[in-house]
């Protein structure tokens, strides 16, 4: 099986600072358009202490849902759409040639009839292991995958943090990825 | 006659796959000694590449 799709250009929107006292830095905001599914998409590649990148996408359609990264947009155009997504990373790293970075596949939500999917390995992150090995070498990144909370992390073999320091920062930032909550 | 499969007909993804309601699944606790982070091997990544004959076309080496 190949994943050989070209994916979209990505638009610079803007780089929001965090104002708060966490280990999140700002973020950096893309976006894109998928002619296929006929609908925007929002990138956000949110910079942490540890020179940590947490990459998230939603439709842009969802943004005002606070199930906007669990939405099943069902039109299709996945391959591009994942790629278009994983182009920030390359660009992201000609600024920051020794970031890392992670993704935290979310669960999906059936609206029809109000059901969640489990969380561990869960639909989006069966497609990211899947993924980001062929398309990222083991060169640049060390690849680890958290199945339990579905979960990826590029870590940079130039990072000045070692990957307990990573796990730690997110473990003591995002206590809902341990309880999981959406 | 055998009944069309329409659209109607068919279950929903998270019928099919019984997955939880939005109410009573939403919260799992998992416990911190439990997230431990599994090494892809620099062989996984290359078998995966080759396999998909993708190993000239990376985003990042």
């Amino acid at each position: 099986m190949t994943f050989d799709y070209p994916g979209y250009p990505l638009k610079f929107i803007q780089r929001d600072w965090c104002r708060d006292s966490s280990d999140h830095i700002s973020t950096y905001i893309y976006k894109f358009y998928s002619p296929i599914t006929t609908y925007h998409y929002i990138v956000r590649a949110e910079y942490h202490k540890h020179d940590v990148f947490a990459i998230k996408f939603y439709c842009k359609k969802d943004r005002k849902s606070e199930y906007k990264y669990s939405k099943i947009v069902n039109r299709g155009d996945l391959g591009n759409i994942i790629m278009s997504c994983a182009k920030v990373i390359p660009l992201l790293l000609g600024d920051y040639p020794r970031a890392s970075f992670s993704f935290a596949a979310s669960r999906s939500i059936d609206s029809s009839n109000n059901t969640i999917e489990d969380a561990p390995d869960t639909q989006r992150f069966r497609m990211y292991k899947y993924m980001i090995p062929i398309k990222f070498g083991f060169r640049t990144f060390n690849h680890i995958a958290y199945d339990i909370i579905s979960s990826y992390l590029l870590h940079n073999r130039n990072s000045e943090s070692n990957q307990s320091d990573i796990e730690n920062m997110f473990k003591n930032s995002y206590t809902n990825l341990y309880s999981l909550t959406l | 006659m055998k009944k069309a499969n329409t659209h109607k007909d068919k279950l929903s993804k998270g019928e099919r796959l019984h997955w939880k309601p939005l109410k009573e699944g939403i919260t799992i606790r998992v416990s911190r000694d439990a997230v431990y982070g599994r090494f892809v091997s620099e062989h996984e990544i290359r078998n995966r590449q080759q396999g998909s004959g993708n190993s000239n076309n990376l985003l990042v080496p």
